[in-house]
């Protein structure tokens, strides 16, 4: 029992950088852009946060700095896509890579370092997890919703708000209606392009958060296999959800339920062994791409499948 | 006249992007402290100008090439395969696993069956988005990069576990000799991988050009509701060209080990990794066979010629990845669009200026 | 009484290529005025240009008499005038009322004290309220509630009208508007328009179909090769033929046809009661029976969106079938893959010409052999026979008179007509038995039409079975020697041509009428 209470527990944790990011992503997915930039803004992310915080000493002034990075990453890629008709895939893959690349080398010629980047001095990830005592008192749910960061239950309340955000006002209505039917946005008026750029600024900023997650809360350090897919993942997982919010979500959970399951098992077994078990969280996600798809195409009465 | 200024454009388009890409490695040069102009030319100097340099230029290019084919299929028949990574990954590793497992072959034999091997092992990985594109419809670009992780995790574990030969150096056996590729020229790093590419580079074109087979995979590429409508069995051309591209991944994966490491070790394809690189060539040589084997053949010099930039400068190398992954960004979009507005004021002045040559010459 | 709305001298140049040159217009407030051309003769484009969508090079535009620089859509209707496009822009997935508002969301106040709060959330419950209300008082008959997906064409139509009168325009533009409606929502779209004219609203109407210009317009204005040619009141003078004579800049020529009743032929082609559903499960074919004779020309009518798109993908071998049988001169061809229907000489003009028909970004000489890529004449042991290919082109070209403007360009370089051209020189080129052609002459201009319909005339004469799918039904009445009508799903009469008319069939085509006991279809077999 306790094993699987921790687990939940552990689930939860995991399942926030997913989470944080599905729910942004959701808003650029529906806006009509193809954005693969996750991996690479989250690895921004997770990078400037601690940097920053290594730089001024200050850890907000780095969280905070994250996000205006992602943001400006972000633009750049919104303005290739947007303003300068690039193929949103290979802009997309090609941030990723730019991160992939720019973070080593400032790692390199800042510190000389390669891998990672510590500020554990500066940051305590022990110390980030809120201990509500109420929630002590409530058996079961209690044990698994309690002992968070900041950011964890942050990203539950966050979900709530962008769901209503997408279906209740107008800027969430405006950027359904560009990724549904763009002459008619902007038939009427609505600055289409303006709209795609808010949402792919929200996708940045909760990407932000992803990556702030990661690196301040829970390991209070940079690693350069930090991010490692979460990115794709979370692509999968709003692929999965159609780009619902709710159910994107759902599926932000579920895999992050599979990392935790990674960890855990991760402990009972030997260290090679262990790192087989890393392929976990994808092949869950490949797993659930089949079950979600799958009667999708059993009912597609065209014979030949356009691929 | 129109055609000139279309090709002129074409060119440009592929020029600017490298320029702008240039620049943005001589910014982070300049920023660490080098002189960038200095670095370009050594790297240019140490690539091309000695026959060692181009040796290993092409040593470097050899995968590149291949890499870069594997995608011209694919981008061309509307496969966005992106897991050539894991596909050289497994080509390379069961290559490798053939190579020291099996002796007393031939060296001829030896060397064929552990290509084929990478082949098929590559092709098998491609196997799973394939089947996943055309029958279910996922996604091929999520899953395939997906599957990247997954193979190097295993690759990873396997090189580990199971088939662990060093507790020091994470690696395989090494292979035997019979598997290995020759060298061509006493002295110099050279192999017979590149005629291996090279060849793969004669398929291709012929494959794309000549043949009802290219043809099929340009039209499906292009639109597959009219592929489909006039006959063209879509689905399975998709799952041929997705393994083709595979097995061209994992051939490139095994070539590279039989030429160059002759064992197995998990960092062989370095950051971002030959796939990717294979990518940066597709799309610097515009999807043509030709000029993809040209482009990669460039960007291994540039890659060879930055090995040393460490040492002789004090810079990172990762500086040139930053020049590569922007070459990537400035590549997605063309600068100039053939049917922008200036580009017809240009063309409709150029070709009323001919007319009046014309008119004059009468 | 001055002008509500005024060109003068407008004119757009496309490269070298004049789309409309130099035209004078003149309209009255409360008028309905009728734009007609054939397609190409810059009628779209002057449009355009009123709405805001172009830009002139020169001329202008005067609104009351004041000249106005319009440079986007919102922009013209800030001045009054609203368009309703041939495409529909509507958002599918939202209501009648959400697709009303878009752009204008009335957002939920909050009285707190003595100060109003305006909160970031939708009032849909004021939104539902002022759309009802104006739906009221045009009197169009639209259900508010309803997602759009869910509409019949002419209900969008009516909702694109009324979006446009919410924002208070005084001239309206209406692009084709009757090019997907039956006879019966034709009539209705009249009705509505006159209501407008009462409103004091001006209405301008842009159209090739001369009948309904003559039903409802006051004025009718031709224009021809981007030329103004003639304006005139819309009086007994103006006939049909002059109107026609005056776009077309000659005389037209009826289509010569006899009509056949070729029932002693034999049936080439036969379709017995077929059904399909699509992905949710909905039966969209059910027991569809019909034959066509060798020698004949069987016109399938209805409404858009009645089984017609779904019947073609099954007889073409792109979707499933549930039940039932199809035949081509007697050998079984239910559910096989469309290179099998090829080596059954079964021809095919698709319906949509860009997406199925032909590739745009292929060359001409590619898309010529299309499907036949694995036949002998053009490959031998999976190499491409370049030599045929560029025979076969330069004989299709020949033979089918295509106008390129190089020797082999892309299709996308090619005039509509001249790309249809090449899908019937492609799908002749094996002479078949049966030729399924779906909206043939959809979008091409009158020389085209003429062209395509005559080779299907030609193809008829020389024996071959004709399957026509069109939702134009002057079309269907004028090709057709026998005429089925297809009404969600279902063949819900079938006639011999010339024994019927067009309201008739549009009552058959609108459900108010339907034979009974067609499921087995007249038992005449060959």
């Amino acid at each position: 029992m306790a094993f699987v209470l921790e687990l939940m527990n552990l689930t939860i944790t995991m399942a926030t950088p997913f989470l944080l990011c599905v729910i942004g992503g959701v808003f650029s997915d529906r806006c009509g852009v193809v954005n693969f930039t996750y991996e690479g803004i989250m690895t921004f992310g997770a990078f400037s946060a601690i940097l920053f915080a290594r730089l001024t000493g200050n850890v907000l002034f780095g969280c905070a700095m994250a996000i205006v990075v992602c943001l400006a990453v972000k633009m750049v890629f919104a303005s290739f896509v947007l303003d300068f008709h690039g193929n949103a895939v290979f802009v997309g893959l090609a941030i990723n890579l730019i991160a992939s690349s720019v973070v080593p080398f400032l790692l390199q010629a800042l510190f000389g370092k390669s891998g990672s980047l510590i500020a554990t001095d500066l940051i305590d990830p022990a110390k980030m997890i809120i201990h509500v005592p109420l929630l002590e008192k409530i058996p079961i749910i209690g044990a698994i919703l309690n002992d968070h960061t900041p950011l964890t239950y942050l990203s539950f309340v966050l979900v709530a708000l962008m769901t209503v955000v997408l279906y209740k006002t107008r800027f969430g209505m405006y950027v359904r209606v560009c990724g549904e039917n763009e002459e008619a946005a902007e038939a009427l008026g609505i600055r289409v392009k303006a709209i795609r750029y808010k949402a792919l600024a929200i996708s940045a900023v909760f990407c932000a958060l992803a990556g702030i997650n990661l690196a301040v809360e829970n390991l209070g350090m940079y690693t350069d296999s930090m991010v490692a897919g979460r990115g794709f993942i979370c692509l999968s997982a709003i692929m999965c959800g159609r780009g619902k919010p709710v159910r994107s979500t759902m599926f932000g959970l579920l895999f992050g339920f599979a990392k935790a399951l990674q960890i855990r098992i991760t402990s009972f077994v030997s260290a090679t062994t262990a790192s087989l078990i890393g392929i976990l969280p994808y092949v869950a996600m490949l797993v659930t791409l089949v079950i979600t798809e799958y009667p999708k195409v059993m009912k597609n009465p065209e014979r030949i499948e356009r691929v | 006249m129109d055609k000139l200024l279309k090709k002129g454009l074409r060119v440009f388009n592929i020029v600017l992007p490298v320029l702008a890409a240039l620049l943005l490695g001589a910014i982070a040069i300049r920023a660490d402290g080098a002189d960038p102009i200095r670095v370009y030319r050594s790297i240019l100097q140490s690539a091309f100008f000695n026959l060692k340099g181009l040796s290993s230029t092409l040593v470097y290019a050899t995968p590149l090439i291949m890499t870069g084919l594997c995608l011209v299929i694919a981008f061309r028949g509307g496969v966005f395969n992106m897991g050539g990574e894991g596909q050289l990954y497994m080509g390379a590793f069961f290559a490798t696993v053939l190579g020291f497992s099996v002796t007393g072959l031939p060296p001829w034999l030896h060397t064929t069956l552990c290509l084929l091997c990478g082949a098929v092992c590559g092709a098998l990985w491609a196997l799973i988005p394939a089947l996943l594109k055309a029958y279910l419809h996922i996604n091929e670009l999520v899953t395939t990069i997906m599957l990247n992780y997954v193979a190097i995790t295993i690759c990873n574990f396997l090189t580990n576990g199971p088939f662990c030969y060093s507790y020091q150096y994470t690696s395989t056996q090494p292979v035997a000799p019979s598997a290995e590729l020759p060298l061509l020229f006493p002295g110099y790093t050279l192999t017979a991988g590149i005629f291996i590419a090279l060849a793969v580079g004669v398929f291709v074109w012929i494959l794309m050009n000549r043949t009802t087979f290219g043809y099929k995979v340009d039209t499906i590429g292009y639109r597959q509701e009219f592929a489909e409508a006039v006959g063209m069995n879509v689905r399975k051309r998709t799952m041929q060209i997705f393994l083709l591209s595979g097995a061209i991944a994992g051939l490139a994966g095994a070539t590279v080990i039989l030429s160059v490491y002759h064992r197995f070790t998990p960092s062989f394809s370095a950051n971002p990794g030959l796939g990717w690189d294979g990518m940066t060539a597709v799309m610097l040589g515009g999807s043509s066979p030709v000029g993809t084997v040209v482009a990669a053949v460039m960007l291994g010099a540039f890659k060879f010629g930055s090995v040393s930039l460490q040492v002789k400068f004090g810079i990172p190398t990762e500086v040139i990845q930053i020049v590569q992954s922007s070459l990537m960004l400035f590549l997605s979009i063309r600068f100039i669009r053939e049917n922008s507005e200036t580009v017809q004021r240009l063309l409709a002045k150029a070709s009323t200026r001919t007319g009046k040559k014309k008119k004059e010459g009468a | 009484m001055g002008s509500k709305i005024e060109a003068v001298g407008l004119t757009k140049y496309f490269g070298d290529f004049t789309a409309v040159d130099h035209i004078d217009l003149a309209v009255r407030e409360g008028e309905i005025r009728a734009l007609i051309g054939e397609n190409g003769a810059g009628k779209t484009t002057l449009m355009n240009m009123l709405y805001g969508l172009f830009r002139p090079d020169e001329g202008e535009i005067r609104i009351d008499g004041a000249p106005v620089k319009l440079s986007s859509p919102l922009d013209a209707i800030a001045h009054g005038i609203g368009m309703v496009h041939q495409h529909f822009k509507l958002v599918p997935s939202l209501t009648v009322y959400e697709n009303l508002m878009l752009g204008t969301e009335i957002e939920r106040e909050l009285k707190l004290g003595g100060r109003t709060v305006r909160l970031p959330i939708i009032d849909t419950r004021r939104e539902r309220q002022a759309v009802q209300q104006i739906v009221d008082r045009f009197d169009f008959m639209l259900d508010i509630d309803r997602p759009v997906r869910d509409l019949s064409v002419g209900e969008r139509q009516r909702l694109e009208i009324l979006k446009m009168l919410y924002r208070n325009v005084d001239v309206l533009i209406l692009d084709e508007p009757t090019a997907v409606l039956t006879p019966q929502e034709v009539d209705m779209l009249i009705e509505n328009l006159h209501a407008l004219k009462r409103e004091g609203k001006t209405v301008l109407l842009i159209t090739h179909k001369l009948a309904e210009v003559k039903s409802c317009a006051d004025t009718i204005s031709v224009i021809r090769a981007g030329k103004h040619v003639v304006t005139v009141t819309n009086d007994d003078d103006a006939t049909t033929e002059m109107l026609a004579e005056k776009m077309v800049g000659r005389k037209v020529a009826d289509i010569d046809r006899t009509r056949r009743f070729a029932n002693d032929r034999k049936v080439l082609y036969r379709v017995d009661s077929l059904c399909a559903k699509d992905r949710n499960g909905r039966q969209v074919l059910s027991d569809v029976s019909l034959h066509v004779r060798a020698g004949e020309i069987v016109g399938v009518a209805g409404v858009e969106g009645n089984g017609q798109s779904e019947l073609i993908m099954v007889i073409t071998g792109l979707m499933k079938h549930t039940k039932g049988s199809i035949t081509v001169d007697g050998a079984d061809v239910t559910g096989v893959w469309p290179h099998e229907l090829k080596a059954h000489k079964f021809g095919i003009i698709p319906e949509d010409r860009y997406i199925r028909g032909l590739c745009p970004e292929m060359k001409v000489s590619q898309n010529l052999i299309a499907g036949f890529e694995g036949q002998e004449r053009f490959s031998r042991h999976g190499f491409l026979k370049r030599k045929a290919m560029e025979e076969n082109r330069k004989e299709k070209v020949e033979k089918y008179q295509v106008r390129l403007s190089s020797k082999d360009p892309y299709i996308s370089e090619l005039s509509g007509g001249n790309a249809q051209k090449i899908i019937i020189a492609r799908e002749l080129g094996q002479d078949p038995k049966v030729m399924l052609a779906c909206q043939p002459t959809r979008g091409l201009d009158l020389g085209s039409t003429e062209f395509v319909q005559n080779e299907l005339l030609r193809i008829r004469d020389e024996g071959k079975a004709v399957l026509l799918v069109s939702s134009d039904l002057s079309e269907v009445l004028a090709l057709s020697d026998r005429i089925v009508v297809m009404y969600r799903g279902r063949i819900t009469g079938h006639f011999e041509a010339g024994h019927v008319t067009a309201e008739e069939l549009g009552l058959y085509m609108v459900g108010a009428k339907r034979m009974e006991g067609l499921a087995g279809e007249e038992g005449n077999d060959g």
